[in-house]
């Protein structure tokens, strides 16, 4: 099947797969990520691994769009309002998750290594999963808000950590080699070029944005406008070798603290994304084996049970004596279970620098990926909705 | 994520007025170009090394043919983290007193000590240089996925790419390119076991070679240039470990590679009536080839070239020579027959690894002729044979070497096969 057509099919099924996932009401997130496996390599074979691969840049894509949607969010007044509590909440509950997944790990006889990178990896909750809930049950209040916050956060904390676990492997397993001065500079570059090279690109493309924003008035350039300014950023951050998340999130922000026409741009965009983001989860989950899950050893079983209890409980205590809403106390942490392509980017990556680790950390979080993307929307929908804050229940993908 | 400025107006905007965002502009097209010239150098341009101008004096004198690695010190620890590493190595006829291999890779260059191979000595410089035009020719690892990348029909030499990692410069060939031999080199990481990866060198112009090797997997055995097993690539930290060992052919310039159009499968006795004694089991023959024109169909046994008993694919690459007729003792059905082949020149090395065994499957082979012979207790789980999973294992370039097993609450441990 040709890449074409295979985009076509997706976006049939998905179609036919939201629609399922209303009458049952589930997130429409968890269904395209069901019929993404069921197409996908590990099943019927419709969409193969080359078409999968092929249609990558789609995904690279799409993940812009949410990160720039996630990003707009940050408007100066919201932040000042949830923005400390946040702080807190994300350290809060990536520092445990992190610290409960590594010792139970290595109680369990994994290796220091692979333990530490699942520790890294499982501290990472999936924006565009997450956002996709919030978006498609038009969630609005003191919960969402937090949540949106948390997300943006949470993605930078954990590119910094894996930034450091790479650079401390490195360290203690190849020595120092060319000098001590050499590799802090080495290791402080490839942490801070990415993350704050990232976001000045952000801000520079915001800025520009901004600009061009103020001639525009017609919707379609507007779109024009938007899409171009996404893909500059995702194509510009990759090519001088900067985390696109970072530089679409800087994007969105300096847009909504800069211009007057954000909530223009992302109405425009709202219209023309929602095919992007089906295709972005039905090929999430063609990349998906559930036989992973059947393969899990002991370290997969601590690290699939771990990983929730950190983040449940990191919210808990973080929010201790904090005045907050009732709600957001209570349903915060269920709504950032969900991991993706973080976690799969990730595990890629250490395949890449330390391939005698990757298998064991790339089975693990490939089977934990599968169980929290499922598990992860029907929780958040689940709070979303028990903290009275899903606004309509079949409404279509409402604008951010 | 505020990027500055100051807060200010009701409606809940950072950065207002034309002032503020010029500024904030600059300020971070300024970081972007000031991080984006700070990169640190991933490459050092190392000068190539001057060569002594007397390259008539055998490179190599005398090397143990038996066994290349007996001797050879592990040279250094470098640290480095992202494969693959390329590398120039240097040849030269100065002194061992003299001798000095250089290893840099990664803006790291560090002197490293000669490298002695059995009674002989090599003297090499070995260079880390990115930049020189010259040949590569690599095979990282085992070679079961080697294929082929280039080939150069007048010399019959061929590049191979294997696995992934390895990186290939293509370089033009010349037959004068080929005086340089074949070599073992390797790299590794591993807790004090050297390790070897096999590279298959060839000179170029004025003694430099220039290779490329890889970072090994957990557990990669690693064999030298006749096909023993020379270490197994371990798991545990430990920094870079460049090991080198060089044997030089029989005859300047290397032989053409030459085929007769068959893939082999060495036996040592244990499959059967059919195939009892030692030999070369034929698996498959190539139509239109050398040995079918001879008459030569799988299941024949090689037995020996001439007077040359043969046992493993490069006792028989050695006895043949391409154009020149060769005499073949076959076994078939217990009967011994002569056959005369003449082998053609190939543009390849043959490395027939790439498809599966038809009919029983290889795992059946290495069970009853080789897992015998290693030290694996019959209620070991077999994990891997030469580096492949058993299920995986493809029809063989040569016997097995290394089987790792587990036995049950027991780390993963490895088993020699003996020969």
């Amino acid at each position: 099947m040709n890449e074409i057509l295979a985009v076509g099919l997706i976006l049939a099924v998905a179609l036919a797969a939201g629609r399922l996932a209303h009458r049952f009401g589930l997130p429409e997130v968890t269904a395209y990520l069901l019929v993404g496996i069921l197409i996908g390599p590990a099943s019927l074979d419709l969409v193969t691994h080359d078409a999968v691969l092929t249609l990558e840049f789609l995904s690279e894509i799409a993940l812009g769009f949410i990160l720039f949607g996630i990003g707009a969010i940050f408007e100066a007044e919201t932040f000042r309002r949830v923005g400390r509590a946040v702080v807190r909440i994300v350290l809060m509950e990536t520092g445990l998750t992190f610290a409960l997944v590594l010792t139970l790990l290595l109680a369990v006889g994994t290796p220091a290594p692979v333990a530490l990178f699942l520790g890294v990896i499982a501290m990472e909750t999936a924006p565009a999963t997450t956002l996709m809930v919030v978006r498609e049950y038009d969630a609005k209040g003191p919960l969402t808000d937090r949540l949106l916050a948390l997300l943006a956060l949470n993605n930078m904390i954990v590119l910094a950590a894996f930034g450091v676990a790479v650079a401390a492997i490195e360290a203690v397993s190849i020595g120092v080699g060319d000098g001590i001065g050499a590799l802090i500079y080495r290791t402080l570059y490839r942490l801070l070029w990415p993350t704050v090279g990232g976001i000045a690109l952000g801000v520079v493309l915001g800025l520009l944005l901004d600009a061009a924003a103020s001639r525009i008035s017609e919707h379609g350039e507007g779109i024009i406008l938007a899409m171009a300014a996404v893909l500059l950023a995702v194509g510009g951050s990759r090519a001088l070798g900067l985390s696109p998340l970072f530089t679409t999130l800087a994007m969105g922000a300096t847009m909504a603290n800069a211009s007057a026409h954000g909530a223009f741009l992302i109405s425009a965009l709202g219209r023309i994304d929602p095919p992007l983001f089906a295709t972005f989860f039905v090929l999430a989950g063609a990349e998906l084996r559930p036989s992973a899950v059947a393969e899990l050893g002991a370290a997969g079983l601590v690290y699939i049970v771990a990983r929730p209890l950190g983040k449940v409980m990191g919210v808990r205590l973080a929010l201790r004596g904090v005045d907050v809403p009732e709600a957001v106390r209570r349903h915060l942490g269920r709504c950032i279970l969900s991991s993706s392509s973080l976690a799969l980017g990730l595990s890629l990556q250490v395949r890449r620098v330390f391939p005698e680790f990757a298998e064991p950390v790339t089975a693990v979080a490939l089977a934990a990926v599968l169980v929290y993307e499922v598990v992860g929307p029907l929780l958040a929908r689940h709070s979303l909705i028990a903290a009275g804050e899903a606004g309509a229940d079949i409404a279509p993908a409402p604008t951010l | 994520m505020d990027e500055g400025g100051a807060a200010g107006s009701d409606d809940g905007r950072l950065i207002r007025g034309r002032r503020k965002k010029a500024i904030l502009g600059f300020a971070a097209s300024a970081m972007l170009v000031v991080g984006f010239f700070a990169a640190p150098r991933v490459s050092e341009k190392v000068p190539p090394a001057v060569v002594p101008a007397e390259p008539a004096v055998p490179l190599i004198q005398g090397v143990a043919q038996r066994d290349p690695f007996r001797g050879v010190r592990v040279l250094q620890e470098t640290g480095r983290s992202v494969a693959p590493h390329t590398a120039t190595l240097v040849l030269s006829s100065t002194p061992p007193a003299a001798g000095r291999a250089e290893h840099a890779s990664a803006g790291l260059a560090e002197a490293l000590p000669a490298v002695a191979i059995g009674p002989a000595t090599l003297l090499a410089n070995l260079r880390a240089v990115n930049t020189l035009p010259s040949l590569v020719l690599s095979v990282s690892g085992t070679d079961a996925e080697a294929v082929i990348e280039r080939c150069d029909p007048e010399t019959g030499l061929t590049l191979l790419r294997a696995g992934s990692g390895v990186e290939i410069v293509p370089a033009p060939l010349r037959a004068d390119d080929i005086a340089v031999g074949e070599a073992a080199v390797g790299v590794a990481r591993l807790a004090g076991v050297p390790t070897y990866d096999p590279v298959l060198l060839s000179g170029s112009e004025e003694g430099r070679v220039r290779f490329t090797f890889s970072r090994l997997a957990a557990g990669t055995p690693v064999f030298d240039v006749d096909g023993r097993l020379a270490a197994v690539a371990g798991s545990d930290g430990g920094g870079w470990t460049v090991g080198l060992a060089l044997r030089r052919l029989d005859g300047l310039p290397r032989p053409i590679p030459t085929t007769l159009g068959v893939s082999l499968q060495p036996v040592a006795g244990d499959l059967g009536p059919s195939v009892a004694g030692p030999g070369i089991l034929i698996t498959d023959v190539e139509t239109g080839g050398p040995a079918d024109s001879a008459g030569l169909r799988p299941g024949d046994v090689l037995v020996s070239v001439g007077e040359r008993p043969v046992s493993t694919a490069m006792d028989l690459d050695r006895s043949l020579a391409a154009g020149s007729e060769a005499r073949l003792r076959i076994r078939r059905e217990k009967r011994e027959l002569d056959v005369a082949v003449t082998p053609q020149a190939v543009c390849a090395t043959p490395r027939p690894t790439t498809r599966r065994v038809e009919g029983p499957r290889a795992g059946a082979l290495f069970s009853v002729n080789s897992l015998a012979r290693a030290d694996v207790p019959p209620e070991a789980v077999v994990l891997s044979i030469d580096g492949t999973a058993p299920a995986d294992v493809r029809r063989p370039g040569r016997a097995p070497r290394l089987v790792r097993f587990q036995l049950e609450d027991q780390p993963p441990a490895f088993a020699f096969v003996r020969p």
